[in-house]
């Protein structure tokens, strides 16, 4: 991935030195890419652009994130259930939570380019031990 | 349907949608599927035995076939992300016969015959008695084999025996694995992971298809790895269509020996549910969301014999026992449209509700108790669950002052309501209900009218297939046409048919997952590899 932001830098400078229709074809398209698939406020307050989470050179062929790919940013398993271990007590820390351990991919609950999904809701009223899902 | 329709019907099937060489299929029209010829396909993987689905049946016979043949290579294959299937979710009572916990608890006089005779009472004759036999002859074995797997039960229910008294049941005999269902998967994987290097566990794998070739023998499988299934889309059965979910690449797997098929029920597939039964759309269901109808679809292409597709089990949040305390009503007419009693039957009540919803949009009838309906309530327990609003969805019962504000909060016309809950009392003063609802069981509960009130939206939930694929007791798949075993094919738990017929007893799908699990796991390794 970090290989693949050099290219995007370099082809970023190389568009910016180059003429500026180029630079007009390039630019309204990832703009339009970016306004198609918005991303949550925690990320974009970041100011991710595709290439930070996505693999290859055509959008077209991204693929979605396994929780492997979350990690790289997020650390690990454990490192994500401990953020939340107030909820242990109660066996109700989603990270860590009573059906799952930690075996949950983060894509059951969270989504980047659309609404989240709280996976115990299906089930559950979660109302009084959780909060929306970020 | 006659005889040659269903044939013609799944030959036409087979044809359309076979993915290889369907060419070899055309000899022997009388075939209910299109014939694979192995050298035409490029195989991904090979294994021994493939067992498709990681709930309670799956792990069961994956962890049986790896234990007897330490040399097979067993893999189980989810196509979820969630490993687990409905059983991870489930409370998972058992009826068992026979347990050191029942012997030492003083139920001396259990025996299998017994529980045979309660399951055949709900069975009502729908079941295959050859079936139901292996189930209730098997209970012990599964209490020792998950027990020799890490699984404990509890001893603190049953008044500190460990066993229980359920509905249904003529001897106390019902045990509880400590954590339900969720413990009982988390402690087989655990196993496997420990002790059977052979077993190999995989998730986000989808069955799209099942291979046999020109002798009927399951050869291999399509499937599609990195498979994502979306619990956002309206019907979750769409998920089965390439249209609406193409996630996945697809891959061949050659399966030497044998493969289970524990796939679970299709309760959650509102178009296929409600193709067999119209008012089922709307029905809520209490399974796993990926209990779709993919997988027996696969078996129906396949040639598999599906029975019993029609029948399936309601549960209500609360103790069917306890709906007679109460008057169920249309909101819209405040009317009654039922007896809350019926005989107990929760497949009519449940249907009857279902019909009233789809006169009214599909909007909610409401049960409504008065206090002495709720001193009645047998199962306290689950009342008290309701009240709390930790029963589930639709599970949560209100508690108003006043019929007023009773209505008010449903938005009912009061003064209707009042009127109809008169004309019951009324009615229920001379024992002439209009709907026969019996006087003699209601206790002091015939009448509504010692406040406070307490009123639920009473949706019944769909939580179990009946229906599914026929089988024999070895586990062995049917073939529709030819009425025999498919040589490499097991089906067993919920996605299996004939052990249960109307309606399946209580704590009973744990015994089914497992007598049939065990049988299917110990058969498919014994298979003579066909390469």
């Amino acid at each position: 991935m970090k290989y693949l932001l050099l290219i995007m830098s370099a082809i970023v400078a190389i568009v910016s030195f180059s003429s500026v229709t180029i630079a007009e074809e390039k630019e309204p398209e990832l703009a339009e890419l970016m306004a198609e698939y918005q991303l949550r406020p925690h990320h974009r307050k970041l100011k991710f652009e595709c290439v930070m989470c996505h693999e290859g050179d055509d959008p077209e062929e991204y693929e979605p994130l396994e929780t492997e790919n979350c990690l790289t940013c997020h650390g690990s398993r454990q490192k994500v259930a401990d953020r939340l271990k107030f909820m242990d007590e109660n066996h109700t820390n989603p990270h860590n939570s009573f059906h799952d351990g930690l075996d949950l991919d983060c894509y059951e609950c969270h989504a980047e380019h659309e609404e989240p999904a709280n996976l115990c809701q299906e089930c559950h009223t979660t109302d009084n031990w959780m909060n929306e899902v970020p | 349907m006659s005889e040659q329709n269903t044939r013609r019907n799944f030959l036409k099937m087979g044809l359309k949608t076979a993915a290889v060489a369907p060419i070899a299929a055309i000899p022997f029209s009388n075939q209910a599927f299109a014939a694979t010829n192995p050298t035409d396909i490029q195989w991904d993987e090979e294994m021994d035995v493939l067992v498709i689905g990681s709930g309670m049946a799956g792990m069961i016979a994956a962890i049986r076939a790896a234990e007897i043949d330490a040399t097979a290579k067993v893999v189980v294959a989810d196509k979820m992300s969630r490993l687990g299937g409905s059983s991870l979710i489930s409370g998972l009572n058992m009826a068992v016969v026979g347990s050191d916990m029942q012997l030492a608890a003083g139920v001396k006089d259990d025996s299998w015959e017994l529980l045979l005779e309660d399951i055949e009472r709900e069975a009502k004759g729908y079941n295959h008695r050859e079936l139901t036999k292996v189930a209730a002859q098997s209970t012990l074995k599964l209490y020792n084999f998950l027990k020799d797997h890490g699984v404990k039960y509890d001893q603190s229910i049953g008044g500190g025996t460990g066993v229980k008294d359920l509905g249904g049941h003529s001897r106390a005999r019902g045990v509880w694995p400590i954590g339900g269902g969720t413990e009982v998967i988390k402690n087989l994987q655990k196993f496997c992971k420990s002790k059977l290097p052979n077993v190999d566990i995989r998730k986000k794998i989808l069955l799209e298809e099942i291979l046999r070739n020109e002798e009927g023998r399951v050869i291999g499988v399509k499937v599609r790895e990195k498979y994502r299934f979306n619990r956002k889309l309206k019907d979750l059965g769409l998920n089965d269509r390439i249209e609406e979910n193409k996630s996945g690449k697809v891959k061949y797997y050659k399966v030497t020996r044998g493969l289970v098929m524990a796939t679970g029920g299709f309760n959650q597939d509102r178009e296929f549910r409600g193709s067999e039964i119209g008012t089922m759309y709307n029905a809520a269901s209490t399974t796993q969301p990926g209990a779709t109808a993919g997988a027996i679809k696969a078996m129906m292409n396949a040639g598999f014999k599906p029975i019993h597709m029609t029948l399936f089990r309601f549960a209500f949040p609360i103790p069917t026992e306890d709906l007679l305390w109460g008057i169920l009503v249309n909101p819209r007419t405040c009317e009654r449209f039922v007896d809350e009693y019926n005989n107990n039957d929760r497949q009519a009540i449940g249907m009857a509700i279902l019909e009233e919803r789809r006169k009214i949009d599909g909007e909610h009838t409401v049960l409504i108790y008065d206090q002495n309906g709720a001193d009645n309530y047998h199962d306290k327990q689950r009342f008290h669950l309701s009240m709390e609003g930790k029963n589930g969805t639709n599970g949560t019962i209100w508690k108003f002052d006043t019929i007023e504000a009773l209505a008010a909060n449903f938005k009912m016309d009061p003064a209707k309501l009042k009127a109809n809950i008169e004309k019951y009392n009324a009615n229920m003063a001379n024992d002439n209900d209009e709907f026969n609802k019996p006087k003699g069981k209601l206790k002091n509960s015939t009448s509504l009218s010692k406040a406070p009130y307490y009123a639920m939206q009473l949706n019944p939930r769909y939580n179990y297939s009946q229906g599914g694929a026929m089988i024999t007791p070895q586990a062995e798949a049917v073939d529709v046409v030819t009425g025999q075993p498919i040589p490499g094919a097991y089906v067993a738990g919920e996605a299996s048919a004939g052990t249960y017929g109307y309606i399946r007893l209580t704590a009973c799908s744990t015994i089914d997952c497992g007598a049939f699990g065990m049988r299917a796991g110990e058969n498919v390794v014994k298979q003579k590899p066909w390469a």
